[in-house]
């Protein structure tokens, strides 16, 4: 016996999914995630899969730890040390008011108090030229002024992206000087410019890393006890994966772990299906996340804010462009001053949740809504395991129903529409925004709310097809255990693409290559064995623009280089933004390089169900649509239904984890590797 | 079963909403990153919108809030100008005249028509500032400019864009009238990409509910913001509210303060910002045409009504503005406008001045209320000309539950980041020494100003020419029922090492070499409450981590902090 294990923990529940090697089905568990002590709840979620650790081959792993830990101001007390001059340009950042006429606008709290941030003599030019020495006497003052109390130490000095001398120096004299700190250097991290974002990163790395330490080495404790020899692989926000030790020390790749996962799994199941493009969407307890997959690859971005633009944390790690609005099966139906009906972005969240949970809520949330609506079977929620109070939800509905002189189920679609239509504001967000019609994708829908929503959310956007995986619960564990070992890396590279020896390039790339293959190689372990491939990316623009477009550079660099690169970029530019400037210079920025060691995947699952019986477990009950009727919906059961079987609308699909609902004039249909493949509306 | 057949209509209504804001956040990151001057990639000194047929504002996106009047006046304008019957697919038209829909010169607007089976639907707006459009000084304003015409190309409702594609003759004038054509030109087609982004995501919404359906919506959207507005009106005791300020001068006429005066009356569910008492137009450039007026008014109308929300025409409606012709912010020709900016954040300041007895629960004291500004211009190694410009960010004042902000931009600006060090050094000849929080700025209160914030760079090339503008020194970041004023804005300049440093305020064509450093400092905040109301702990706090010097403490929270205190002013030393 050789197991996969892949475990995801969520602010709700902790998903396990399990492959045997040796040919066994997938085995999947969900369990209450343990807040306190997530190392209990993954235990729970083994136990409850009959798991024998010691036959384990590999442990993937991602939580929320980190990112909590910065959302909740729980991280380790941190220093920073940086150049003279700029010590509060952590606390100042971008300096701007995204929340403009809010005249108690409040930026984050500063992750390291005034009093932590040290300065040191020293200064690099944008070239990389050093303008004035370091004071290697200046150093040791900083690192002496350190209080006793401090854990974590983070090191970004200005330029250092050109030239790290100075910051590599610094973060060595401390881990010479003071072992027992953890030590973060920005250019460990990032190598490119913007002093804020480059901070941040080095900042949030150091807050998160003691605790993530931690966590990893009580996991890892847990994991030895068990007699599991497994290498442990923690998933990273870039959709790869990387041991555990790497993910000790650069924590803050992995802050998005979860919703990365989610997103490499729908790619993987989606390669063989050939339905083209497609649309990964997350919709859990709190929020809805998109992100779209083209050519097979999702869309990866240079940075991002954790928590959120307006007031969140900028680090400059790849993340999977994922775009998240806050509607979530908790999410909070409401009315403004002016009788507006609103929903979220508060979540009721797990406690006390939905008015339907029957834990004390009594707002109407997203769920409740549903229940209404009879797109959830209260008596089926996670597969009758917990039972849903349908009264309970028509009276909180009944709160914003009877001030709008509306019906109760009125309102309740009313509610599922306008969710709907935020959601839809993120799917737009990375298609129609970047010159994309949603019409030509496919949309993958997951995550315990994910599948109630994605057939009237694929109407609303004429999206023809709707894609719903084989256990879409706990999709992101399996995610886990279809995403590749991973790492990227960018140097700047700044000059006219028609000036630039295309020989630089290539010996660039080789560089890039050769260092990012290095670090995957030194990472494999465990017996995996793996070729190593390649993406190369550059950043283009027109000469005088600020922002590239990254495009991805396929086959050898060669004398037609720069003119191809050049063409491609014009179509790029026009695509994106609807006009380009053939006629003007084209600059390059920076090269990128991807290194990916790809794993052994789980194939395709088959459908259990002994006969093709259509997996029909009642006559029908009564739910309403999108338009506002009430339409008698034939009830399956997802685990009774075989390839090929199809279900034609109006019907529902009860899942354990999840419903699926289906209008009239859709049909759904088994696929292999019993994915539930929906022909939507007209496009049927 | 089957009972009401009909769609909720307020889900349409909310999806037609919810849509348009994404339509104006589509078309802000595409002229935001299709851009090529730092004003618009990084400051964001721009502003998106989509407006009905009759100029009203359906949807605009996040970005310079004193951008929001003019965003349907460009409509309007452009109505009274050429009439209704003039627009065709394809076209976009452009204005930047201050006197017909605000601001200054350097703020070209693009507009283009939203036509839908053959019939006008609304129109797709983008404002957004160019670096050079001429005049007799790089970067088209300075101090030391009298009239209009000594700022640059001024255009109004000339078509930029004909069934699609640009006009030649257009592109020549506006490229032959800038120092830095590649620049303008490439920042304009990016507002027509934006436009066109605009125009398509209305058409596609028109298509889904067809026109009636989209009108109904757009027309409740409207009606919804001004119930808001009226509620939260409602809610400010009835009353007559007047507050007053002043700038430092025109620019011109040196020792000669501007007063800023302002009355706000309150009746029910409706305001009125009478701007009567206001100074008469000056010489010198910080003047703007009345669209100003109105922007200023709107800007402080949303932050005490609807601050929460993307703002819409329905969230003015039960505002009135009263400006008579002539005033600063109402200005007729040719009064120079360039640095209209230096007069806004004060006024907002000052209405919300007004209003502080009225609402002492939502308004903060005074901030720094200016644009502290050097415009840099010259010659990079490579031989091309730059004209840069960053604002310099301040304190906010101290609010009713807590400290004010530090080193945040001022009411004029928003959603609107700086350009990093690291990027500013590989732009321009210069070194950034320092960039900090000003220890000792922040006004005294029971909850004190934010920081004001310092910046020392130095020269490393010797062309460079610089114009300094900074006001609000003599008139202080003020507190509010009994917290102290913040420290003023300032600026020094020191020709070499060692020698010394110079106070300047306005200063136009500033000659320095290499080695010569700048200093600009935005002020702190004012204080709000009584300093003999603040915490220990809170003083404590600040002194340890240097946000307040124990000198400072002892003269401002006597008997608070350990050591003798003073008994002297110890006053502005910079």
């Amino acid at each position: 016996m050789s197991w996969r294990i892949a475990v995801d923990i969520g602010g709700t529940f902790t998903d396990l999914v399990a492959w045997n090697q040796d040919g066994g089905a997938l085995v999947r568990s969900k369990v209450l995630t343990v807040p306190d002590d997530p190392v209990a709840g993954v235990a729970q979620a083994i136990d409850h899969a009959a798991l024998h650790l010691p036959d384990a081959t590999e442990f993937v792993h991602g939580s929320t730890i980190a990112i909590n830990a910065v959302l909740e101001e729980r991280g380790a007390r941190t220093a920073l040390i940086t150049t003279r001059g700029f010590r509060d340009v952590l606390e100042m950042g971008r300096k701007s008011r995204p929340d403009m006429y809010n005249l108690f606008f409040r930026p984050r709290t500063c992750p390291v108090p005034r009093g932590l941030r040290l300065e040191v003599g020293e200064r690099m030019a944008h070239t990389g030229e050093a303008l004035t020495p370091l004071d290697p006497g200046e150093v040791d003052a900083a690192i002496a002024a350190l209080p006793a109390d401090v854990e974590a130490v983070a090191v970004c000095l200005l330029h250092s992206y050109a030239n790290p001398e100075h910051e590599q120096r610094v973060a060595a004299s401390l881990r010479e000087q003071r072992p027992e700190l953890y030590v973060s250097a920005s250019t460990d991290l990032s190598r490119e410019a913007k002093e804020y974002e480059r901070t941040c990163t080095a900042v949030v790395n150091a807050y998160v890393g003691p605790l993530v330490a931690g966590y990893v080495g009580r996991l890892r404790a847990h994991l030895t006890d068990r007699q599991c020899s497994a290498p442990l692989l923690i998933t990273q926000s870039n959709g790869g994966v990387m041991t555990a030790e790497v993910a000790e020390r650069e924590p803050v790749r992995t802050m998005e772990s979860g919703p990365a996962a989610g997103v490499t799994g729908a790619a993987w199941i989606g390669r063989p299906l050939d339905f083209g493009d497609l649309i990964a969407f997350d919709m859990g307890g709190t929020s809805a996340k998109a992100c779209v997959i083209a050519g097979g690859v999702p869309e990866v971005a240079a940075e991002y804010h954790i928590g959120g633009r307006v007031s969140g944390l900028p680090v400059q790690v790849p993340f999977l462009e994922i775009v998240e609005v806050g509607a979530g099966g908790g999410s909070v139906a409401h009315l403004d001053a002016g009788g507006g009906l609103r929903v979220g972005p508060r979540s009721a969240g797990s406690i006390p949740g939905p008015a339907a949970y029957g834990r004390g809520g009594v707002e109407p949330t997203i769920t409740d809504a549903n229940v209404v609506a009879g797109r959830i079977d209260p008596d089926y929620f996670l597969g009758g395991e917990m039972r849903l109070d349908a009264g309970l939800a028509h009276a909180a509905l009944a709160r914003i129903a009877e001030p709008l002189g509306i019906s109760i189920e009125h309102c309740a679609n009313a509610v599922i529409r306008i969710a709907d239509t935020i959601m839809a504001e993120a799917i737009r967000a990375v298609t129609v925004e970047r010159g994309r019609d949603p019409r030509d994708f496919t949309l993958v829908a997951y995550g315990g709310a994910g599948p109630v929503h994605a057939t009237s959310l694929a109407a609303e956007l004429q999206i023809p097809r709707v894609l719903i995986p084989a256990g879409p619960g706990t999709f992101a564990a399996y995610g886990m255990l279809v995403t590749d070992l991973r790492h990227d890396l960018a140097r700047t590279l700044t000059g006219v693409l028609d000036s630039i020896d295309p020989t630089t390039v290539a010996n660039r790339f080789n560089e890039l290559e050769h260092e990012a293959s290095a670090y995957v190689r030194s990472r494999l372990e465990g017996g995996r064995e793996a070729s190593i491939r390649f993406v190369r990316r550059v950043d283009l623009r027109y000469v005088g623009q600020f922002h590239p477009l990254t495009m991805t550079v396929s086959g050898d660099v060669d004398s037609d280089f720069a003119a191809v690169t050049a063409r491609r970029f014009h179509v790029a530019h026009a695509e994106r933004y609807g006009h380009s400037a053939p006629e003007e210079l084209v600059e390059v920025g920076a090269l990128r390089v991807t290194a990916i060691a790809d794993v052994r995947k789980p194939p395709a699952e088959q459908t259990s169900a002994a006969e093709s019986g259509g997996g029909r477990v009642s006559v029908s009950r009564r739910v309403l649509y999108g338009d506002g009727r009430w339409r008698s919906a034939a009830v399956h059961r997802r685990d009774q239904l075989r390839v090929g079987d199809t279900v034609a609308g109006p019907a529902v699909i009860d899942d354990p984890a999840s419903s699926v609902v289906i209008d009239e004039g859709d049909r759904a249909t088994v696929m292999d590797g019993a994915h539930l493949l929906i022909t939507v509306g007209a496009a049927a | 079963m089957t009972a009401a057949a009909v769609l909720p209509d307020l889900a349409t209504i909310a999806y037609v909403r919810h849509a348009l804001v994404a339509a104006a956040g589509e078309m802000m990151i595409n002229v935001k990153r299709a851009a090529y001057s730092p004003s618009i990639h990084q400051i964001q000194d721009v502003c998106v919108g989509v407006v009905d047929v009759e100029g009203s504002i359906l949807a605009c996106a996040p970005g310079l809030p004193m951008f929001l009047a003019d965003m349907g006046e460009v409509v309007r304008d452009g109505y009274d100008t050429l009439g209704r019957d003039v627009f065709e697919p394809g076209d976009v038209y452009m204005s930047n005249d201050p006197f017909t829909i605000g601001t200054h010169i350097n703020n070209i607007a693009t507009y283009s028509p939203i036509f839908f089976e053959g019939a006008l639907a609304g129109f797709a707006v983008v404002r957004g500032h160019m670096v050079d459009l001429g005049g007799a000084v790089p970067g088209s304003r300075s101090t030391r400019l009298t009239e209009i015409y000594q700022e640059g190309l001024r255009v109004r409702q000339l078509r930029l864009y004909r069934a699609g594609e640009p006009d030649p003759a257009m592109m020549r004038l506006i490229g032959d009238n800038s120092r830095m054509p590649e620049a303008v030109l490439g920042d304009l087609r990016a507002q027509v990409a934006a436009c066109r982004t605009g125009e398509r995501r209305v058409q596609a919404l028109l298509g889904k509910y067809g026109r009636p359906s989209f009108e109904h919506a757009a027309r409740e959207i409207l009606a919804h913001g001004d119930r808001l507005a009226r509620a939260a009106v409602r809610a400010i005791p009835d009353g007559t509210y007047s507050a007053e300020s002043f700038l430092d001068d025109d620019g011109v006429d040196l020792d000669t303060p501007v007063p800023i005066r302002v009355t706000v009356v309150v009746e029910g569910e409706g305001m009125t910002i009478d701007f009567s008492e206001f100074a008469e137009q000056t010489r010198g450039a910080i003047n703007t045409g009345p669209a100003g007026a109105v922007a200023i008014a709107r800007n402080a109308f949303k932050c005490v009504t609807t601050p929460h929300e993307p703002a819409n025409e329905g969230h003015f409606r039960p505002l009135t503005v009263i400006a008579p012709p002539g005033k600063v912010i109402s200005a007729r020709p040719p009064a120079a406008c360039g640095y209209w900016a230096r007069t806004t954040s004060t006024t907002v300041d000052t209405i919300f001045r007004a209003l502080s007895p009225a609402m002492p629960a939502a308004i903060p004291a005074g901030h720094f209320g200016d644009i502290p500004m050097c415009l840099i211009n010259g010659y990079d190694s490579n031989g091309r000309r730059f004209v840069f410009f960053e604002p310099v960010p301040g304190g906010h004042g101290g609010r009713p539950h807590e400290d004010g902000v530090s080193a945040t931009v001022c009411f004029h600006e928003g959603d609107t980041p700086d350009v990093p060090v690291e990027v500013q050094e590989a732009l321009l000849p210069i070194v950034v020494e320092e960039s900090a929080l000003d220890e000792d700025s922040a006004g005294a209160g029971r909850f004190r100003g934010g920081l004001g914030y310092r910046r020392v760079f130095r020269l490393l090339g010797s062309s460079a020419s610089m114009q300094i503008n900074v006001d609000r020194h003599r008139c202080l970041p003020w507190g509010l029922h009994g917290g102290a004023s913040g420290r003023p804005n300032r600026a020094a300049i020191q020709a070499g090492p060692g020698a010394p440093w110079q106070p300047v305020l306005k200063q136009d064509d500033i000659r320095l070499g290499p080695g010569a450093r700048v200093m600009l400092v935005g002020g702190g905040g004012g204080g709000w409450g009584e300093p003999a109301e603040r915490s220990r702990a809170a003083i404590a706090a600040d002194v340890e981590a240097g946000y307040v010097s124990a000198m400072a403490a002892r003269r401002d929270y006597p008997g608070t902090v350990d050591g003798a205190d003073p008994t002297t002013e110890d006053g502005h030393a910079d």
